[in-house]
């Protein structure tokens, strides 16, 4: 299976507004699903209006809660 | 040439006792550094309270420009007798060592400080004079770079007494372990927890005083540049960077996730983010190739300042290495801090400040600058 590349912005904004949470939510995701998953950090992802952003396989998602996130990783791993 | 020096300090209670009844006191101006050491009679809260009361009032004069005689008369005037033992309250050590090397030690009762110089055991000359009717030891000597100074009190010289030494480590054990190839240390602070650690294996693990170190090793001047904040107009993205980078002595840091991109953007560098959340108030820290440490903004300013507000000393420092912590040791031992603030305001921050009670860049680092001023830590601010 393809790696997946998360890139979470940790910049003040993102990180106010709850990028840790959503990094820990990744964290404890299913052996199976987390290891298929490169986690990266960034200090800033350049739209710090709309955080929390995480580029999802290289696609800017902004507003990202740990629901939203855990929908758009159930769908990509169902593709895959 | 200009010197200063790392102080590092270390301390250990008395077996089953909650409070150190020796206090150590540093302080440093633009042009010496003062350590005071005092050691209370007996232990526990009354040890306490006169260590702390004898090295709160040799501050409070030192600070005001009172001559070290006059404020050595005033201790000794102040300092009660026990009526029990016919001795002062507490005993003390003051050393001060000017930007030009010259030093001055005045000891009252404590067990004499050590110079070393190329790891050998430099003998101070003392002289005695009378103040107030007590004996005071006096030494003038000049120090250079790479010395090393050390200061004890009486229950480091005396550890182990009747246990694993009939007459304790003694200054001859306390110098022989030291100068002994396998004893190992690079910083101060390293030298100062051995002793005690040492002290704590003499009273096999059942310290029978309270022991203190305090360890200073003699340098040149450190210099910090902080960069933070972008430019107001990014033409002088350049300009600011440039200024950063200047001046090989300076340590180099990057606080803020933009002014990280500008910086890496214009040396041609990448930027790895670590994925260590270590303090969670915090977020972790980044690499640039060339750059000494790279760190968020507003947050980690904030809590740096928090960081530097609370400590006195450098075994006080969160045992952490999240940016904040690093941050505020970098600062901590520079004697001059240099901040390249840009003023440009990222609008998404406004609610968040506002929400989270944070200073926002520029206010903060005014307060961290008059926060280091206050402690004789020369500083610069550039806007862009």
């Amino acid at each position: 299976m393809k790696i997946l590349t998360l890139e979470f912005c940790v910049g003040t904004a993102c990180h106010m507004k709850g990028t840790p949470d959503i990094i820990a939510a990744v964290e404890a995701l299913p052996p199976e699903m987390r290891s298929n998953i490169l986690l990266r950090l960034t200090h800033c992802l350049g739209n710090c209006g709309a955080g929390p952003n995480v580029k999802f396989d290289g696609i800017l998602h902004s507003r990202v809660t740990v629901d939203s996130l855990s929908d758009l990783l159930k769908r990509y791993f169902q593709q895959e | 040439m200009k010197l200063t020096a790392d102080i590092g300090v270390a301390k250990g209670n008395k077996y089953r006792e909650e409070l150190c009844g020796d206090a150590v006191k540093i302080i440093r101006t633009a042009g010496q550094t003062t350590v005071i050491l005092s050691d209370g009679l007996g232990s526990g809260v009354k040890a306490n309270i006169v260590a702390t009361l004898t090295t709160q009032i040799a501050t409070g004069l030192l600070q005001r420009q009172v001559p070290i005689e006059h404020v050595i008369s005033t201790i000794v005037d102040t300092l009660p007798t026990c009526r029990v033992r016919g001795l002062a309250y507490a005993t003390f050590s003051i050393l001060q060592i000017h930007a030009d090397g010259r030093a001055m030690l005045y000891e009252y009762d404590s067990p004499p400080a050590f110079l070393f110089r190329n790891d050998r055991v430099v003998f101070l000359e003392r002289t005695t004079r009378t103040i107030c009717g007590r004996t005071i030891h006096e030494s003038n000597f000049y120090v250079e770079e790479e010395d090393v100074l050390l200061m004890v009190t009486d229950g480091i010289i005396n550890a182990g007494v009747g246990e694993s030494f009939d007459l304790g480590l003694g200054e001859d054990g306390l110098m022989h372990f030291l100068t002994s190839p396998c004893t190992n240390w690079h910083s101060a602070e390293q030298l100062a927890d051995f002793i005690v650690k040492l002290a704590h294996t003499c009273y096999r693990n059942q310290l029978g005083d309270d022991c203190t170190a305090v360890a200073l090793r003699v340098r040149a001047p450190k210099m910090v540049t902080v960069l933070s904040g972008p430019p107001l107009s990014p033409e002088n993205d350049v300009a600011m960077v440039q200024a950063l980078m200047e001046g090989n002595s300076s340590k180099k840091i990057v606080c803020g996730g933009t002014s990280a991109k500008i910086v890496a953007r214009i040396l041609k560098a990448e930027i790895e983010t670590t994925l260590d959340y270590i303090d969670p108030r915090v977020p972790p820290v980044a690499k640039i190739k060339g750059i000494d440490l790279v760190t968020e903004g507003v947050l980690t300013l904030n809590r740096c300042y928090e960081i530097l507000r609370e400590v006195q000393s450098v075994c006080e420092f969160p045992r952490t290495a999240d940016g904040a912590t690093l941050l505020a040791k970098e600062i901590w031992n520079a004697e001059e801090v240099r901040f390249l603030v840009g003023k440009s305001f990222n609008q998404a921050h406004a609610n968040i400040e506002e929400l989270m009670q944070l200073a926002p860049r520029q206010y903060i680092i005014t307060r961290l600058v008059s926060l280091l001023n206050s402690r004789g830590v020369r500083t610069e601010i550039i806007y862009y």
